[in-house]
């Protein structure tokens, strides 16, 4: 008896056609129900089937099949509506039944994470290597909704094991503008590229003093940067007020590292190298907005950096020897790469030093003033203007292996 | 029951004779405790900054607290505005942070020179919870009472209006003998002071018993800071 319609005593109307496809049909009108064994007639009176509608239209369901909708779907097909609530004259289901079955209903969509060809996405090239399921253009509608779901919250792993916020983060150290660093046994150089945010405005400050021994480059979120300067600053302060001694520069980098694993707090958007002389030597650490942080010899950090890293990877297996005014001048080179095409002057660059000199007193952090930048561009200048026989340090056109050693 | 008496006194004078392009800042080195010497070289005097000198006479441990502490906001202060401190800027800062400690004092009897934003040189005189004042020459310390009056007598001007005591450097008339303008500098050329400076601790070592051993005088002008030993009776 169906639930809605009463039984109408129409025997073995259903004709063993389910609809809801993809399985076969069943066994005609008079045969064994394969749902109900051979104990019932297909159609008789217990064969909970029956019903006024006709078993071809999309609207059926029978009694049993709201009350076990699992065992329904696993056996019928996942969709199902309910019942229509008026009667079905005889008449119209015999028509109906002359009607071809509807198609199967498409099956659930399970919307899986679509793997985009990362080349046909608008910003294809422009950005650095991640995969390019999670970076979607505005506008991209239901389907970046997935993809949100685990980079909205710094606290949120994804599956794959990634924090997308903190990659986030450090994608917004590739949105400043370029830093390089570098450094001698001795002496270590941070050198800044200037790029003012507007033709009216002035340069933001990307080299900071942090002691006397020590001083950062930062790449990124300029504010960010000054919140840790700060920071790193009071660091400083604090220790040689307690042991009287500067703090050395692995240990300033370990309590940058340190400020990054705040869970609570959006990670800070800057990339910071920092610079400084203890008693082991000069050093360069570069800081990840993630809280890792590495020594370098050499490095670069920030847009078209990596024009400035291939040319240090050139170059860097001679560093420890190096004297500070070469250091300086492979800095203001690294620069110039990154500026590509425009002209290197004092202006658009910033370069600090700190080192020991060579009886043994410290070169404090400073910035190197702008005519003494200047001079030294002028001077890079004319030894590349020298005759090409002669190999000169400003060649970077030059993509040979025997680049000649810096003979300044 | 004795109770625990956080401080103690080390004895010590210190004295500071400011010009008009010149400060000199002087303080002997012996440290004692009681009727005991501790040490026959302890310097009490500490650079704040280029132009900025600080001299304290009291307790040692308060004094080496005191010196950091200011040390410390000095660098905050640089990598603020990008400059090193004034004295008067330092000045300033000194009275504050005595101030702060006002019902735990620091036991530091301090004397501040140096040369201002301008080049003359300034002295600044403290008691020990910052009130402070600035003045042509001043002495802090165990033998403070016998060198004041002398300094008096040789460098102060009874009244403005009158003629001072010795005047050398003619370019200071204007502001020496002007009854509108209150001078805070003495009339001696720096040498003059040197020498002043030295017969003052000679007589003060005479009859203080906790002045003696060595004179550190430094002297700060235009050109930077100069250091200078004497010694004094070892009695």
């Amino acid at each position: 008896m169906n639930v809605y319609l009463g039984d109408s005593g129409l025997a073995g109307d259903c004709g063993g056609r389910r609809e809801g496809g993809g399985r076969e049909g069943r066994k005609k009108q008079g045969g064994d129900c394969k749902l109900l064994g051979s104990q019932r007639m297909h159609g008789g009176p217990a064969c909970p089937s029956v019903s006024p509608s006709p078993p071809s239209s999309p609207l059926f369901l029978a009694k049993w099949q709201l009350r076990l909708p699992s065992l329904l779907r696993l056996h019928r097909g996942p969709h199902r509506t309910r019942p229509p609530f008026f009667p079905r004259s005889p008449i119209l289901e015999k028509k109906k039944k002359a009607t071809p079955p509807p198609p199967p209903p498409p099956p659930i969509k399970i919307v899986t994470r679509a793997r985009r060809d990362p080349q046909t996405l608008p910003h294809a090239g422009k950005v650095g290597t991640l995969e390019s399921t999670r970076r979607l253009k505005e506008g991209e509608g239901a389907s970046r909704m997935f993809r949100n779901q685990y980079d909205t919250d710094v606290t949120t792993w994804s599956p794959q094991g990634r924090l997308f916020q903190v990659e986030y983060a450090m994608e917004a150290v590739k949105q400043g503008s370029a830093c390089v660093g570098l450094r001698s046994s001795t002496h270590a150089v941070l050198a800044a590229a200037n790029k003012p945010a507007s033709e009216l405005s002035s340069y933001q400050r990307k080299v900071f003093r942090v002691a006397e021994h020590a001083g950062v480059a930062l790449a990124g979120l300029t504010a960010d940067g000054r919140v840790l300067s700060r920071f790193l600053r009071n660091e400083c302060i604090n220790h040689s007020f307690v042991y009287e001694a500067p703090l050395p520069i692995s240990r300033l980098a370990l309590r940058l590292a340190d400020k990054a694993q705040r869970s609570w707090k959006r990670p800070y958007g800057v990339g910071l190298l920092v610079a400084g002389l203890d008693e082991t030597g000069a050093h360069l650490y570069y800081n990840c907005p993630s809280g890792n942080y590495f020594e370098y010899q050499a490095f670069a950090i920030g847009s078209r950096s990596q024009a400035a890293k291939t040319f240090l990877e050139r170059r860097f297996e001679g560093y420890n020897d190096y004297t500070p005014e070469q250091l300086i001048k492979d800095a203001l080179s690294a620069i110039k790469e990154t500026l590509q095409g425009e002209k290197l002057t004092s202006a658009n660059c910033t370069v600090a030093i700190v080192g020991r000199k060579d009886d043994g007193t410290i070169e404090p952090f400073q910035m190197i003033d702008a005519t003494r930048i200047q001079e030294i561009i002028d001077s890079m200048e004319a030894a590349e203007e020298a005759p090409p026989a002669e190999p000169s340090s400003m060649q970077e056109e030059e993509r040979t292996s025997d680049a000649a050693p810096m003979d300044i | 029951m004795a109770r625990f008496d956080p401080y103690e006194n080390n004895g010590g004078t210190c004295v500071a004779v400011a010009g008009a392009d010149y400060c000199v800042v002087a303080a002997d080195t012996r440290l004692s405790v009681g009727y005991s010497i501790l040490s026959r070289d302890h310097s009490k005097i500490a650079q704040l900054a280029d132009k900025c000198v600080l001299a304290s006479s009291g307790f040692q441990g308060d004094i080496k607290a005191l010196q950091k502490n200011l040390a410390a906001k000095e660098l905050i202060y640089e990598h603020n505005h990008n400059k090193k401190m004034s004295c008067p800027a330092m000045a300033q800062l000194l009275s504050n942070t005595l101030y702060y400690k006002r019902f735990f004092p620091y036991y530091a009897f301090n004397v501040l020179g140096g040369l201002d934003s301008e080049g003359k040189g300034c002295v600044f005189t403290y008691d020990a919870v910052g009130s402070y004042e600035r003045t042509g020459y001043s002495a802090q310390g165990t033998g403070s009472t016998l060198m004041m009056p002398v300094l008096d007598n040789q460098l102060k001007s009874p009244s403005p209006l009158l003629l001072p005591a010795r005047v050398s450097s003619s370019s200071l008339e204007f502001e020496l003998f002007n009854p509108l303008m209150v001078v805070f500098l003495t009339p001696l050329s720096e040498s003059e002071a040197v020498d002043l400076v030295k017969d003052v601790f000679a007589s003060a070592t005479e009859r203080d018993i906790y002045t003696g051993d060595r004179l550190e005088i430094v002297v700060i002008n235009s050109s930077g800071t100069q250091r200078e030993y004497i010694e004094l009776r070892k009695d």
